[in-house]
C-alpha cells in the first residue's frame, strides 16, 4: 500500500514571502533578538551565504538588511490543512507526520493515476507553484519510508519514487541514520558506534539494541521497513473554505492588498477545483485595529476566473474607499456548489459569456440598481405596464400604439389649441389598488414638431403629455 | 506607359494594401447595417459600424428613435449581443419597443449616476464587444473623451449613436453627423458628415407602422 508523502522544507519563511509583494531576505529564527539561530532561510538569503542554523548575529553581521520572523503555529496549520484539502482529492486518507513536522501523507493504494508513474508527483509539483510553497515528495510503501524519501532525495532523482515493495527492501536499508526520526541523543550515539545507515542498524542485536538505547529506534525502524503496521488517524480540517492572511504590514490602500487578495483567491480557487466545487458568492473581511470592513460579492458564472475576480473586488474597493489600516485579510467562498466544468461546444466562441461577464463589469462600478433591463407587465395602465427586471429578463407584448419614450412623470399641458379629437382611447379601472384612473389618451403634434402622447384626465377635465412618439 | 498599363498598376495596389489607401465610399473595412429607410438610406447609405453616430435634434420626441430602431431590431434579432441605452432621457417604453421588433431580452439599460462612471461604462461597453448597439445620451464631451470613446468604438465594432440636443464642435472624429429638425410628415436629416461623402440635406418620412419584415 504505497504512500505519498509531501515535505515542507521552507514552510515558515515561504508562508511569510509569500504574503508580501515585494522580495526580501529573511529568515525564520528560534528566538528573539540576536542569540537565537537560523531555523531556515529564503532563497534570497541563501544566495547571500545564509545557512540554516548561524547564530542571529553572524547573519544580520553578513546581511544587515536580513528581516526575521518567528514560527507561526496557526498560520502554519493553516497552510498544511489547505494542503491536506489538496490531498484528500487523491485518496480518501491523509495523515499529519507528527514526527518529521511538516509533513503530510496520503495513501494512494486505490489512486488509478498510481500506474501511470510519475504522473502524481507532477500534480504535486504544479499545486506547489499555483501555492507558491516548495516542496519535496517521495512515494514508498509506508507513510514514514515516503516521508525519509522525500526529505532525503539522496540517491539522484527519481530515488523519491518507490511504490514496489520489493524495490522498497532494497532502498530503505541505504537510509541514512541522521534522517530518523528518534531522539538527538540516540542518534549521536549510534553514528559513535559508526552505523551510517538503516542497514547496519538492522544488522546489530535486536536484544541488546533495545537494553541500551530503548525501544524507540527498532520501533522506527520496523515502521519505516513496513515489518509492522503504522495505523494513523486522518487529518481533519473545518469544512468552510476560506483564506486568512496576516499582512506584513498594516496597509490601507488597494495597491498593497492586491497582492494578498490575489493570493487568497488564487488558494481558495484550487481548493473548489480539486474538490469539482465552485463558488458564486464571496465574502471579504478586513481587519483592521478595532474596525472592520466586510463585503460580498455575487457573480453570475461560478467559472468567473481569479483575474477577473480580482478585478471585480477592485472595483468594490476603490468604490468605498478604506479609511483604516488592514492587518489581516480573510476571504471565504461562500456556498460553493458541485461544478464539473462548462460543457462548450466547438461552434460557441464565447460570445455568450462576454457579454455577462460587462454586464458584471457594469454591476460593480455602478451598482446593481443602475443596471437592468425592460419588461412589459400585463396591465392596462400604462404608468404600470413596464417593470424594470434584471439584465436578460426582458420580454413583452407588442403593442404599436404605444410611444417610445414614456414620461417617467405626466406633464401638464396648457395649449390653447388642444381640443379632444373624435377618436381617443379610453383607459380606466384600477380601483382594486388604489391607483384609479380614468383617462382619454390620444396622439397629438405639438407645434414645434414633437409627436406626443396626451390624455385628459376626465376627472380632473386637465390635459397632460405621458410619452413622445420619438 | 499606357493608360491601361497605369489603371492595372493602381488597381494592384488598390488590392494589395486595402487600408493605406483611402478609397471613399468602397473604403468600408466592415459592412454598415442597412437603415430601412428608403430616403435615408439615399442620404447616409448604411450605419457605419465600429463608429460613432452623432444625432443632434434640439428637441425629444421628432422621431429621433424611430430613425435608428429598424437597425437596431434588425441587431437585436441577428446578434447575440446587448443593445446598451446609456441614461435615456425618458423610459424606453417596452411595448412600443416590442412592435418596433426590438427583441427586449437584449435591451440593457444603464443608468450611472456621475458623469464620469458614464464615459467609463461607454467605453468599456464599446470596446469589450458584446454590444451589437449603443444608444447613449452623453453630455457635451471633450475632444480627447471622442477620440477615446471612438478608439474604444473600433475595437468593438458596434453601432454607436450618441444622442446631443446640440452639436459638438466640427473637429470631432465621427463617422457620421446628423442633425434632425421636425417635419410634419416625419423628420428633416441634415447630414453635416459623412465619411466619404459631401453633406446632404433631405425629409425622411417616418411611417407609424415600425414592424420589420424579418
Amino acid at each position: 500500500m504505497p504512500w505519498l508523502a509531501v515535505q515542507f522544507p521552507h514552510l515558515g519563511v515561504e508562508l511569510r514571502e509569500r504574503a508580501q509583494a515585494e522580495a526580501v531576505a529573511l529568515a525564520m529564527v528560534d528566538a528573539q533578538g540576536s542569540a537565537g539561530t537560523l531555523l531556515q532561510v529564503n532563497a534570497i538569503a541563501l544566495q547571500a551565504g545564509l545557512r540554516t542554523g548561524m547564530t542571529t548575529a553572524r547573519a544580520l553581521a553578513m546581511l544587515p538588511e536580513l528581516q526575521l520572523c518567528t514560527r507561526d503555529p496557526a498560520l502554519e496549520a493553516q497552510a498544511l490543512s489547505h494542503w491536506a484539502r489538496l490531498l484528500y482529492s487523491l485518496a480518501p486518507q491523509v495523515v499529519l507526520l507528527e514526527e518529521i513536522s511538516p509533513t503530510l501523507a496520503v495513501e494512494i493504494t486505490g489512486n488509478t493515476r498510481l500506474q501511470q508513474g510519475r504522473a502524481l508527483l507532477e500534480d504535486v509539483a504544479a499545486w506547489a507553484v499555483a501555492t507558491r510553497l516548495s516542496v519535496s515528495a517521495g512515494v514508498a510503501p509506508t507513510p514514514l519510508g515516503a516521508a525519509l524519501l522525500a526529505q532525503w532525495q539522496g540517491a539522484g532523482p527519481g530515488s523519491s519514487f518507490c511504490p514496489g515493495a520489493v524495490d522498497w527492501a532494497l532502498l530503505w536499508p541505504q537510509i541514512p541514520i541522521t534522517l530518523l526520526p528518534c531522539a538527538a541523543t540516540t542518534r549521536a550515539a549510534l553514528l559513535a558506534l559508526g552505523v551510517r545507515h538503516c542497514a547496519q542498524l538492522q544488522a546489530l542485536d535486536r536484544a541488546d539494541l533495545a537494553r541500551r538505547f530503548g525501544p524507540e529506534p527498532l520501533r522506527v525502524l520496523d515502521r519505516l521497513s513496513g515489518r509492522v503496521s503504522d495505523p494513523r488517524s486522518a487529518l481533519s480540517f473545518p469544512a468552510d473554505l476560506e483564506a486568512s492572511i496576516p499582512l506584513h504590514s498594516e496597509i490601507s490602500h488597494w495597491e498593497g492588498l492586491r497582492f494578498a487578495l490575489h493570493r487568497a483567491l488564487q488558494d481558495i480557487h484550487l481548493l473548489l477545483r480539486t474538490q469539482a466545487q465552485a463558488s458564486r458568492s464571496w465574502l471579504l473581511q478586513l481587519q483592521g485595529r478595532g474596525r472592520q470592513w466586510s463585503s460580498t460579492l455575487e457573480v453570475r458564472d461560478p467559472a468567473t476566473d481569479v483575474e477577473m475576480l480580482l478585478t471585480l473586488w477592485q472595483w468594490r474597493l476603490q468604490q468605498q474607499p478604506l479609511d483604516f489600516a488592514v492587518h489581516t485579510l480573510r476571504l471565504q467562498a461562500l456556498a460553493p456548489q458541485h461544478w464539473s466544468g462548462r460543457q462548450v461546444a466547438w461552434w460557441q466562441d464565447g460570445a455568450e459569456e462576454a457579454c455577462w461577464q460587462l454586464v458584471e463589469q457594469l454591476r460593480q462600478r455602478l451598482g446593481a440598481v443602475a443596471v437592468h433591463a425592460i419588461a412589459g407587465v400585463a396591465d392596462h395602465r400604462p404608468d404600470y405596464a413596464w417593470q424594470r427586471v434584471p439584465p436578460g429578463a426582458g420580454q413583452g407584448e407588442a403593442n404599436p400604439a404605444r410611444p417610445l419614450w414614456l414620461l417617467a412623470q405626466a406633464r401638464s399641458l396648457t395649449a390653447p389649441s388642444l381640443h379632444l379629437p373624435a377618436q381617443v382611447e379610453r383607459i380606466e379601472g384600477g380601483w382594486w389598488d388604489g391607483r384609479d384612473q380614468s383617462r382619454d389618451y390620444f396622439r397629438w403634434r405639438h407645434p414645434a414638431g414633437v409627436q406626443c402622447w396626451v390624455y385628459r384626465d376626465r376627472r380632473q377635465a386637465r390635459f397632460y403629455v405621458h410619452g413622445y412618439f420619438a | 506607359m499606357s493608360p491601361s498599363a497605369h489603371k492595372a498598376v493602381v488597381n494592384t495596389l488598390l488590392t494589395k494594401h486595402p487600408q493605406r489607401l483611402w478609397q471613399g465610399l468602397n473604403n468600408q473595412r466592415t459592412p454598415g447595417v442597412a437603415v430601412h429607410w428608403p430616403e435615408l438610406d439615399l442620404l447616409v447609405g448604411d450605419w457605419p459600424r465600429g463608429a460613432i453616430t452623432e444625432v443632434v435634434s434640439a428637441q425629444d420626441g421628432i422621431g429621433e428613435l424611430r430613425l435608428v430602431l429598424p437597425a437596431v431590431a434588425e441587431l437585436s434579432q441577428r446578434e447575440a449581443r446587448w443593445i446598451l441605452w446609456v441614461a435615456p432621457p425618458h423610459i424606453p417604453y417596452p411595448a412600443a419597443l416590442a412592435a418596433a421588433g426590438v427583441d427586449l431580452s437584449r435591451m440593457l439599460v444603464l443608468h450611472p449616476r456621475k458623469d464620469q462612471d458614464m464615459l467609463w461604462a461607454l467605453e468599456l461597453a464599446l470596446r469589450s464587444g458584446s454590444c451589437s448597439a449603443v444608444l447613449a445620451w452623453p453630455p457635451a464631451l471633450q475632444d480627447t473623451q471622442w477620440r477615446r470613446l471612438q478608439l474604444a468604438a473600433e475595437a468593438g465594432n458596434s453601432l454607436a449613436f450618441f444622442f446631443f440636443r446640440q452639436g459638438s464642435a466640427a473637429t470631432v472624429p465621427v463617422a457620421l453627423r446628423l442633425e434632425l429638425h421636425p417635419a410634419r410628415q416625419g423628420v428633416d436629416v441634415d447630414v453635416r458628415k459623412r465619411r466619404g461623402a459631401m453633406p446632404a440635406r433631405g425629409m425622411v418620412a417616418l411611417s407609424d407602422q415600425l414592424a420589420l419584415a424579418l
